[in-house]
C-alpha cells in the first residue's frame, strides 16, 4: 500500500511516501525549487517521492493532506468577526490564497498529479503527533505538540499507544507559545517562522531581566497552560506581530539588520526562561497525569533544542523522541503515517533513526556530472584514502563540503550536505563567517561528536536520547574541554551538539575518528551545506557552484574530492548567479 | 528577429502587469463587500448579544487547556475539509 503525505499553502512545504508502513522517500520542496521555505504545493517533492519509491501516481493508494482547512478558515472567520474592523487589511491579503489554493486543495491535488484517489485530511496537531510518535521506538507514550497555530490548537496533550493516538487537552489560538516566540522573533528583527533559532541563540548572550514583565503578557498555570494578554499583540487581526503596548513596555524594536543592543539580548533570554518554564510545567504536569517514561514531542516549539535539552533532567520522564522535521513539514510524515497506521489501521513496523530520507546520487551520477562539466577532481577508489585525506584537509584548517549520500529530512544537515571543519581551531568561526556563512557573529557553530565520546565531552543524558542524533538537543560542554573546542563553545559554554553512530553513516563517522587521530579529539564543526538566504544543497550541481562562489575550499562529494583552486570560478559563482539558477 | 522577442516579453510583462493590477482593484473591491457586508453584520450583532469570536486573555482561569475529543473517528470524517 502506498500513501503520500503533503504539507503545503502555509510555510515549508513537503511531501512524503510511505510503502507499506515505511517511509521510502520525505523532502522539503524549498530544496529543489530553491526557494526558501518554499510555502507552494510540494510538485517536485512529489515526484521526488515517487521517483524513489519507482511508482507512478496511479499507484499511490490514498493520499493524507495535513490540516483540515475548512476548520482552519473557520478559525479565521472568527478573527476577523472579533476584530473586525480593525482586519480589513489582513482579511484582504489573505483571502486570495484562500480561495485560490486552501479551500481548493482536493482539486489542486487532482489536478496537478492527475490523482483519482481518495483523499484524508488529517487536523494539524494530529498529524505533528502522529508524525512523532508514530515513528517512535515507542509503543506507548505521552504526547506534547506545540506549535504557531494550526486549525484552533496551537498545544495539544496527549497519549499514544500502538497504532492509535488520543489527544484529550489543548491550548486554543490566540494563546500559542510558538506565535510569542514569533512576536519576539520579528520584534528582534528577525524573519519569523524562519529564524526562531536565531532568537534561541541569541538568549545566551543575555539575561532574563524582562522575565517579569513577559510575566504580565502570559499567564502561567501551575499545569503548564497559559493564556496570552492580546492586548499586547496584533497578529490576530493585522500582519504584523507585536502590538503598541508591547513596544511600550519593552521599547522601540530593532531594525533589520542593525547592531545587537544589549537590551535585545536580554529579551532574547527572557524569552527563553519563559518558554522553558513553561514547556517544563506542561511536562511535568503530562507526565503527571499519564504516568508514562516516554515522551514524543513534535511542532516547531519542539526544535528549541535549548529547551529540549533540559527535559530529561527537569521532568519525570526518561525518555524523549523528536523526529528531525518536527515543524510543519514533519506533518506530511505524520498525515501520511496517521493514514496507514491509525485510518486504515495497519500495525506500525518503522522507527525514524535515520534522517536520510532525500535524493541520493549514485557515483556513476557524480562522476557524469563532474566529466560533462569539465571540473578537474580526484577519485578516491579506497574508502580508507579518502577518509584519511579529509580529515588531513580538515586539521590542515580547511573547509570541506560533504555531500554524501541521501539528503536529510529536516532543516538540520547532520553529515550529508554539511561543511566540515576544525572544531578545535579558535579561529574557524570567523573563517567560516568571512569565508561561507556570512553569519550574525552571535551565532553559534554545531558539533558533531562520535556518540561513545559524547559524555566525556558533554554533560548530556545518559544514554544519549536519540534527538542529539538529529541536532536537537543542546548540552553543557564540560568546563574543561571547553578550551579544546573553541569554535562550538557557545558564550554560555553549551553546544547544539549531534551525536553520530557509525552504523548511521560510516564514512562520516570514519571521518571524525580519523581527525581524532590527528588532534586528539572526535568532534567537527558540522555547518549546512548553503550560503547565507539559500536552502541547504541538494544536487551535486547545487553543492559545486555553493562552493565556487564562496570560500569552501574542498568539495567531498561521494569518492571524488574537488579542489575549489584547480576549477575555474567564473560560471560558477554561486553568489552572483544565485538568482539566475 | 531578437527586437521582436523582446517586444513579446516586453507585451507579455505588460499584460501580466496589467492583469494583476486588475485583480488587485477588483479584489480590493469584492472582499471590501464581502468584508463589510458579510463579516460586518455578524460580528456588531454578535457583540452586541455578548458573543466573544475570540478569547483574548481577559478572563483568568485556574486552567487553561480546553479538553477535546480527537480520538479515532469514523473514517468518512477524514475525507472531510472540516
Amino acid at each position: 500500500m502506498n500513501i503520500l503525505g503533503i504539507s503545503c499553502f502555509y510555510h515549508d512545504s513537503a511531501a512524503c511516501l510511505l510503502k507499506d508502513g515505511k517511509i521510502i522517500a520525505a523532502a522539503q520542496e524549498e530544496r529543489f525549487t530553491r526557494k526558501k521555505h518554499d510555502v507552494d504545493f510540494p510538485e517536485k517533492a512529489i515526484r521526488y517521492c515517487l521517483e524513489e519509491g519507482g511508482i507512478k501516481i496511479e499507484d499511490v493508494d490514498y493520499i493524507s493532506f495535513y490540516e483540515k482547512p475548512l476548520m482552519k478558515l473557520e478559525r479565521i472567520l472568527h478573527q476577523h468577526l472579533e476584530m473586525f474592523p480593525r482586519s480589513y487589511w489582513s482579511f484582504y491579503s489573505a483571502m486570495p490564497s484562500w480561495i485560490n489554493q486552501k479551500l481548493r486543495v482536493p482539486s489542486i491535488i487532482r489536478k496537478k498529479l492527475k490523482y483519482k484517489g481518495k483523499i484524508f485530511f488529517v487536523e494539524h496537531h494530529m498529524a505533528h503527533a502522529a508524525s512523532s510518535f508514530l515513528v517512535s521506538p515507542y509503543k506507548k507514550a505521552a504526547i506534547l505538540t506545540t506549535d504557531g497555530v494550526g486549525e484552533w490548537a496551537t498545544t495539544t496533550t496527549g497519549i499514544g499507544e500502538e497504532n492509535s493516538i488520543t489527544l484529550n487537552k489543548e491550548i486554543s489560538f490566540p494563546s500559542s507559545l510558538g506565535l510569542l516566540y514569533s512576536t519576539v522573533t520579528a520584534y528582534l528583527g528577525f524573519r519569523v517562522n524562519d529564524a526562531e533559532y536565531k532568537v534561541m541563540g541569541l538568549s545566551a548572550y543575555g539575561r532574563p531581566v524582562y522575565y517579569e514583565k513577559f510575566k504580565k503578557i502570559i499567564d502561567i498555570r501551575e499545569d503548564g497552560s497559559y493564556q496570552l494578554d492580546m492586548s499586547y499583540f496584533d497578529f490576530h487581526y493585522k500582519l504584523s506581530m507585536p502590538g503598541k503596548k508591547f513596544v511600550k513596555e519593552f521599547g522601540p524594536p530593532r531594525k533589520k539588520e542593525s547592531g545587537m543592543e544589549r537590551r535585545f539580548e536580554n529579551m532574547a533570554a527572557s524569552l527563553q526562561k519563559i518558554t522553558e518554564e513553561i514547556i517544563i510545567k506542561m511536562l511535568n504536569s503530562l507526565h503527571e497525569e499519564t504516568k508514562m517514561d516516554k515522551l514524543c514531542m513534535a511542532g516547531g516549539v519542539a526544535l528549541n533544542s535549548v529547551a529540549n535539552g533540559k527535559i530529561l533532567k527537569n521532568t519525570g520522564f526518561k525518555e524523549v523522541y523528536i523526529q528531525p522535521a518536527s515543524s510543519d513539514a514533519g506533518t506530511a510524515v505524520g498525515a501520511a503515517c496517521y493514514a496507514y497506521n491509525t485510518i486504515l489501521g495497519n500495525k506500525r513496523e518503522y522507527v525514524m533513526s535515520s534522517a536520510d530520507l532525500g535524493p541520493g546520487y549514485s557515483t556513476g551520477q557524480i562522476r557524469k556530472f563532474l566529466e560533462e562539466n569539465s571540473i578537474a577532481h580526484k577519485e578516491f577508489k579506497n574508502e580508507n584514502e579518502l577518509v584519511k585525506m579529509t580529515a588531513y584537509l580538515i586539521k590542515k584548517g580547511k573547509v570541506v563540503g560533504w555531500f554524501q549520500g541521501r539528503m536529510e529530512w529536516g532543516p538540520r544537515a547532520l553529515g550529508n550536505r554539511s561543511i566540515l571543519s576544525d572544531a578545535t581551531n579558535p579561529k574557524m568561526k570567523d573563517i567560516l563567517n568571512l569565508k561561507v556563512k556570512h553569519r550574525e557573529p552571535f551565532r553559534p557553530f554545531a558539533p558533531v561528536i562520535t556518540v561513545e565520546d559524547a559524555k566525556e565531552y558533554f554533560e548530556c543524558d545518559n544514554p544519549v536520547p536519540m534527538p542529539t542524533d538529529f541536532m536537537l538537543m543542546v548540552y553543557p560542554i564540560k568546563k574543561e574541554k571547553q578550551k579544546i573546542i573553541p569554535a562550538v563553545t557557545h558564550v554560555d559554554g553549551t553546544g547544539r551538539l549531534q551525536t553520530i553512530r557509525r552504523e548511521q553513516n560510516p564514512r562520516y563517522y570514519d571521518t571524525i575518528k580519523e581527525f581524532e587521530k590527528l588532534s586528539s579529539t572526535p568532534i567537527l564543526i558540522n555547518t549546512s551545506f548553503n550560503i547565507r538566504g539559500e536552502p541547504i544543497v541538494c544536487t551535486p550541481q547545487d553543492a559545486y557552484r555553493c562552493m565556487m562562489g564562496t570560500g569552501i575550499d574542498y568539495l567531498v562529494i561521494g569518492g571524488f574530492i574537488v579542489a575549489r583552486e584547480d576549477n575555474p570560478k567564473d560560471k560558477w559563482d554561486s553568489e552572483a548567479l544565485s538568482k539566475g539558477w | 528577429m531578437e527586437k521582436i522577442r523582446q517586444f513579446i516579453t516586453g507585451l507579455k510583462d505588460g499584460f501580466e502587469g496589467f492583469a494583476a493590477m486588475i485583480t488587485g482593484i477588483m479584489n480590493f473591491f469584492l472582499l471590501a463587500i464581502a468584508y463589510f457586508l458579510g463579516i460586518g453584520p455578524v460580528s456588531v450583532i454578535g457583540k452586541i448579544m455578548g458573543k466573544h469570536f475570540l478569547e483574548l486573555g481577559k478572563e483568568k482561569k485556574d486552567s487553561y487547556w480546553v479538553k477535546r475529543d480527537a480520538g479515532k473517528q469514523e473514517t468518512e470524517k477524514y475525507y472531510r475539509m472540516f
